[in-house]
């Protein structure tokens, strides 16, 4: 009894200590990547605290699944996939609905202006549908091929390629135009 | 520069005024985790019990009319005159959502739409004429919406073997009436139509904004009412004298034949604060009969006796959860809750035919059309079958289900 007791002892200090390893390694990511993170989280909410709301959630995600996740693939690439359908869903529900659908940011939530144009085609950016959103953002902000931007949404190329085409286009509708002077082309 | 030039300089010009930020620490993360795991939870004595000390949430005003939700004790419920009640006699634990314990049950009793194609309960199918978000069952035939999340679509109207009769400019959604013979939608510009017999009549028209209509109802005793919803406000009700308020809903997730309205009351949306939700049950005149902050309230069964329960909170993972309410007063005739083990969610539900619930789950890498009844059993309906999950999230399911009468 006094063995298996010793045991027991040893084990639960190994699981602690592997415990302790888990999280010093999840700091480490965290500290490496929160900005980047809630930046992207910004682009496809438009509202910092959200973002950083979308944030917590897809890094407390992660962290339930942080072994499987380093085995198993991207950690970059989980962390984006859970952001982007994190934030589709919340859009559904009614909870969040209210915070991520007003027109006009709130004045501590929101960056300083960067500029007049700049500006301008940001509003006009976050009033894209949720979907086209997080497609121009993850292939013009995160310059992501149309591959891995499927990827990450979970959708067809074709989709991709439809989803920026229409963002493109209600862009320039609404913007008379993004460039009017540059020809355009394809990444 | 060129256009994706321009867009990629001011998404970054606006990302970087964000700043190298940390604003989380690693304790608000686990902390956070620990809220997802619970929600996740394993089904237990202490998970158990943990659910029914939070039966009636401490702070919610319930008024004389209002009941909130409960859970009884097995065994037969009493009625005030002491007779033994009809209803099942109900599991007072919740039943484990677990695709692998499932045993085989029959047929689905509404259409189920994949590889598309309608599949029809008496046998048959029809290839459908477009990619339909959303499709319901009428009187008359068929009706579906090609796209609209953007805010315009194309309704198609069908005929019983699934060819297109009629087309018109939709946003996404449609109402039917609980008998099938009113269809209602809404027009880009807002116009909220009523289809009857294949004539359309507008009904009322909506501020500006995208909506969604949510149901429609009294439409055989001369005046129609249709419940729709939108992204920037509460919900609003739609008759010929106008819009105005839904009650007090924020989002109206079903109604009645006998003009019952279920939805969404409130919300917690303090991200410092456990996230959740509250429903209630209102009756034809607006009265609330009774509330729970325990699930977000879903669709009617078609005789109006049940009602669907989902998570207070529903992450984007899927639900972990599913509950039948007795729609009189929110008792809890049977809940199922995934496990660590199952890790399997629900992506999408409707309400069987003959009053029992399919559900898509996901478990694993596949999915599967379960069957879920009022008396906690839980099986694999075999339309539909299975298949691997290559899906972000229930909006890209591998099937859909066609409500209707």
């Amino acid at each position: 009894m006094t063995v298996a007791l010793a045991e027991m002892a040893t084990e639960t200090r190994g699981v602690t200590l592997a415990q302790d390893d888990r999280d010093s390694e999840f700091s480490g990511y965290m500290a490496a990547r929160q900005p980047s993170l809630l930046r992207t989280a910004y682009l496809l909410t438009g509202d910092r605290h959200t973002a950083e709301d979308l944030v917590q959630t897809a890094l407390a995600k992660l962290y339930l699944s942080w072994d499987k996740v380093q085995r198993q693939e991207s950690v970059d690439g989980y962390v984006r996939r859970i952001l982007v359908n994190e934030h589709n869903s919340l859009w559904r529900r009614p909870w969040k609905k209210r915070e991520t659908t007003t027109s006009e940011l709130p004045e501590q939530a929101a960056p300083a202006a960067t500029g007049g144009r700049d500006d301008a085609l940001w509003e006009l950016v976050q009033t894209l549908p949720r979907k086209q959103r997080a497609a121009v953002v993850l292939r013009y902000y995160e310059e992501l091929s149309e591959a891995e931007t499927a990827a990450v949404l979970g959708v067809s190329v074709g989709t991709v390629k439809s989803q920026t085409s229409r963002a493109l286009a209600a862009l320039r509708t609404r913007a008379g135009s993004l460039a009017p002077a540059a020809p355009q082309e394809e990444r | 520069m060129t256009d994706h030039d321009r867009l990629t300089d001011t998404l970054r010009g606006r990302a970087a005024s964000l700043g190298d930020q940390h604003p989380l620490s690693l304790d608000d993360v686990k902390g956070r985790a620990t809220g997802i795991r619970r929600r996740r939870r394993v089904v237990s004595g202490l998970a158990a019990a943990a659910v029914l000390a939070v039966a009636v949430p401490a702070g919610i005003a319930v008024s004389d009319r209002t009941a909130s939700t409960t859970r009884p004790d097995s065994g037969p419920v009493a009625t005030a005159d002491g007779t033994p009640d009809p209803r099942p006699v109900v599991p007072a634990d919740p039943v484990p959502l677990d695709v692998d314990t499932a045993a085989r049950s029959g047929e689905a009793g509404i259409p189920v739409l994949y590889d598309g194609l309608a599949h029809l309960p008496e046998g048959g199918t029809f290839e459908l004429p477009g990619d339909y978000t959303d499709m319901v069952r009428t009187a008359d035939g068929w009706a579906g919406v090609v796209g609209g999340i953007d805010g315009t679509g194309r309704l198609d109207l069908l005929d019983e073997s699934g060819d297109v009769l009629d087309t018109a400019e939709a946003t996404r959604g449609l109402a039917v009436s609980p008998d099938g013979t009113v269809l209602a939608y809404v027009t880009p510009d807002g116009e909220v139509v009523v289809v009857t017999g294949g004539e359309a009549e507008v009904l009322g028209a909506l501020p500006e904004g995208q909506f969604t209509p949510a149901g429609v109802v009294g439409c055989a005793d001369g005046g129609c009412t249709v419940f729709t919803n939108t992204e920037s406000g509460p919900a609003s009700l739609v008759t010929a004298d106008g819009v105005e308020p839904a009650y007090d809903f924020l989002e109206v997730t079903g109604v009645t034949a006998d003009g019952r309205v279920a939805g969404v009351i409130s919300v917690e949306d303090d991200p410092t604060k456990e996230p959740g939700s509250c429903s209630a049950v209102v009756d034809d005149a607006g009265e609330q009969l009774w509330e729970t902050c325990e699930f977000t309230l879903g669709r009617f069964s078609p005789d109006g006796e049940m009602v669907l329960g989902h998570p207070a909170y529903q992450s984007g993972e899927g639900d972990g959860s599913l509950a039948v309410l007795d729609a009189d007063d929110g008792t809890v005739l049977a809940e199922y809750v995934n496990n660590a083990e199952s890790q399997a969610f629900l992506y999408t539900s409707a309400w069987d035919a003959d009053g029992t619930v399919l559900g898509l789950v996901r478990q694993g890498m596949s999915w599967h059309l379960m069957r879920f009844t009022a008396d906690g059993q839980l099986s694999h309906a075999t339309s539909g079958g299975e298949g691997e999950w290559e899906y972000v999230d229930g909006a890209d399911a591998p099937l859909r289900f066609v409500p209707g009468p």
